[in-house]
């Protein structure tokens, strides 16, 4: 007797449908699996054998085997645990092996029968859907998770004998209703504010513009002068995520394990990794490849608070990653590829001491102890932020004076122009955002008017330029125009970008 | 009492609880090099493999927890020749394991199975 269903593995942030066939027939009582499967997959036969017999159910004598198909692919975890035990019912005729032919069936068991949540539920749901499977049984735990998809019916189970009374007809259990996304954009609160920062006008300037473009930047400065605050205030000024956006950064999280209980991640992800990173868990890997920061940062916010404190390694590894927009890792059983579209936010002081340079506090560090702190950030990593900003403390008696700046929703909506501007021109191709243009397209896209053009060129070769840092500057100008809504990248423009260019000459000379 | 007169004294109430329960024995004490198996059983279309464990009290543990992984694979083994000589390789086959101390007599159908023990 055998009976067919459809699961889900995962390969990167893609669901692979695996058909699990199940066998009954007489002759030495075994229980195998076969088709590549790992330890958590072969040790459930345990949890099946348990689950089934704890729901009331006899579990077959008889030789029962299990292929997982296609059978050259590595078969990992346990949501493989429901379909198997569903087809090994069918085999026994307690549900029509007919009805479940055609439908997805995932979820891990536990031993007293009930549906545990599994890790990528909402990666697998969206595979599903485009490979045309009509109907998919999962774990409720996933259930918030995959609200936001629609053109499959999605069938959320608790328990084993739930899963068999709604197949066998007996108890229909009511689909996830797919929940709109505007609904779910409605309710966003944000912790940090830009109207609890008080001064800093040239640096919230500067961060508006990042926002806008998508750019990388760094802020130096002394230490308590808001540079972290200001960081953690970026996701409220950064526009809404699309709903497509919103799927692959959930995708990504959903991979790594730590989808938002809320289900659909719909605020921009701002990650914040401790300088201690090791470059496995910023880029990813591991033994099945998961995702690492930079992927979990896709679409938002990456940032590194006290640049020169993480190692050396971690940080060059992030310069591959930064150009491409993804990351592919590479390991012995897994071979995955995660996009890693985000905006790198790095904060550091300018020496050991913090205060070289301030006009508040004197410095106590030697030139050799400065020149050494500055080198831990190697001049290639700095040629690829586009924005290197200088952010002062703010004497205590201006603080009190201030009154309370201007709200991130007011900046948002800038941004959001901006950012609208941008896509116009950016409409027949695939780039996001300014940050995103290659250097092939700077000619298309950026047209300079003449005395700009002059101006750029003088700039090049006073400040001895990079080919590549002369491009980002193009970029951040092109940004600077989009938020006044101009077309072309005047004098003005250019001078502005220039100057979030000139720190390096200060500190890395 | 010995601890030979004991089982003997088990395997014969278990003989005559099989029966009792409408099973056809079909050998007693099955020996091959392998192991032996106490008693072998028709039930219905089914053979059955039954071991006998016989504990006068439980302060040992229960007796059905006697039947250790390396009996399981000598009883497995043991059949396979026994299924073989016989032409019942594509029969429904079931490993049961009878329990008695004292005068309880537990019947544990589908003990175990063949999964990785041969």
């Amino acid at each position: 007797m055998l009976s067919t269903t459809l699961c889900y593995g995962l390969g990167g942030i893609d669901g692979l449908q695996i058909t699990v066939e199940v066998n009954l027939s007489s002759g030495l009582p075994m229980f195998d699996i076969v088709g590549l499967p790992d330890a958590a997959v072969k040790e459930a036969r345990e949890r099946i054998r348990a689950a089934l017999r704890n729901c009331g159910y006899s579990f077959p004598e008889d030789r029962i085997t299990v292929n997982l198909a296609p059978a050259d692919l590595k078969k990992e975890g346990p949501s493989f645990d429901l379909p198997i035990a569903i087809a090994i019912l069918a085999c026994s005729h307690r549900v029509n092996p007919i009805a479940i032919r055609d439908i997805a069936i995932l979820g891990e068991l536990s031993l007293d029968g009930s549906v545990r949540p599994i890790r990528g539920a909402l990666p697998m749901a969206i595979s599903a859907r485009t490979h045309g499977v009509k109907k998919m049984i999962l774990p409720d735990g996933n259930s918030s998770e995959v609200s936001c998809i629609d053109g499959i019916e999605l069938i959320p189970a608790r328990n084993l004998t739930q899963v068999v009374r709604h197949l066998s007809g007996e108890e229909k259990i009511p689909p996830i209703e797919a929940a709109a996304y505007s609904q779910l954009l409605k309710n966003r609160e944000y912790s940090s504010d830009f109207r609890f920062v008080k001064g800093q006008r040239s640096a919230k300037r500067a961060l508006e513009i990042a926002a806008a473009g998508g750019h990388n930047v760094l802020m130096v400065g002394p230490p308590g002068s808001g540079k972290t605050l200001m960081a953690r205030c970026m996701p409220s000024i950064l526009p809404d995520m699309t709903f497509d956006e919103a799927l692959v950064s959930t995708r990504i999280h959903s991979v790594a394990g730590c989808a938002p209980e809320s289900g659909l991640l719909t605020e921009r992800p701002f990650r914040s990794p401790h300088h201690t990173a090791s470059h496995v868990s910023l880029v990813g890997g591991g033994v099945h490849a998961v995702p690492g920061e930079i992927s979990k940062a896709h679409n938002g916010v990456l940032f590194l608070d006290e640049l020169p404190e993480y190692k050396r390694d971690v940080l060059e590894a992030l310069r591959q990653p930064m150009e491409d927009g993804f990351v592919s890792i590479t390991r012995v059983s897994a071979q995955s590829t995660y996009p890693s579209e985000f905006m790198l936010i790095c904060s550091m002081n300018p020496c050991p001491c913090g205060h070289y340079g301030s006009r508040t506090h004197e410095c106590r560090c030697s030139s050799a102890e400065i020149r050494r702190y500055l080198s831990r950030v190697s001049g290639p990593l700095l040629d690829r932020i586009d924005m290197h900003i200088e952010v002062e403390s703010i004497p205590a008696e201006r603080l009190s004076e201030e009154k309370e700046a201007e709200a991130s929703c007011e900046i948002r909506k800038r941004v959001e122009e901006a950012r609208a501007f941008q896509r116009q021109r950016y409409e027949n191709s695939k780039i996001s955002c300014n940050a995103r243009l290659g250097a092939q397209n700077i000619h298309e896209f950026c047209k300079l008017a003449p005395d700009a053009r002059k101006m750029l060129s003088m700039a090049t070769e006073t400040m001895g330029l990079s080919n590549r840092a002369f491009t980002r500057i193009i970029k951040v100008a092109r940004t600077i125009a989009d938020l006044e809504k101009e077309m072309v990248i005047n004098q003005t423009h250019i001078a502005e970008a220039l100057q979030y260019r000139s720190i390096d000459d200060k500190y890395w000379h | 009492m010995s601890g030979h007169i004991l089982g003997v004294q088990g395997e014969a109430a278990a003989y005559k609880f099989i029966k009792d329960a409408g099973m056809r024995p079909l050998a007693k004490n099955y020996k091959k090099r392998s192991g032996e198996i106490d008693i072998i059983a028709r039930d219905k279309d089914a053979i059955v493999f039954i071991e006998v464990k016989t504990r006068s009290r439980d302060s040992f543990g229960s007796p059905e927890a006697a039947v250790t992984r390396f009996k399981q694979r000598s009883i497995v083994r043991t059949a396979l020749i026994y299924l073989k000589e016989n032409k019942l390789l594509s029969a429904k086959i079931r490993f049961d394991v009878i329990a008695i101390s004292g005068e309880n007599v537990k019947h544990i159908k589908n003990a175990f199975d063949a999964t990785e023990l041969l």
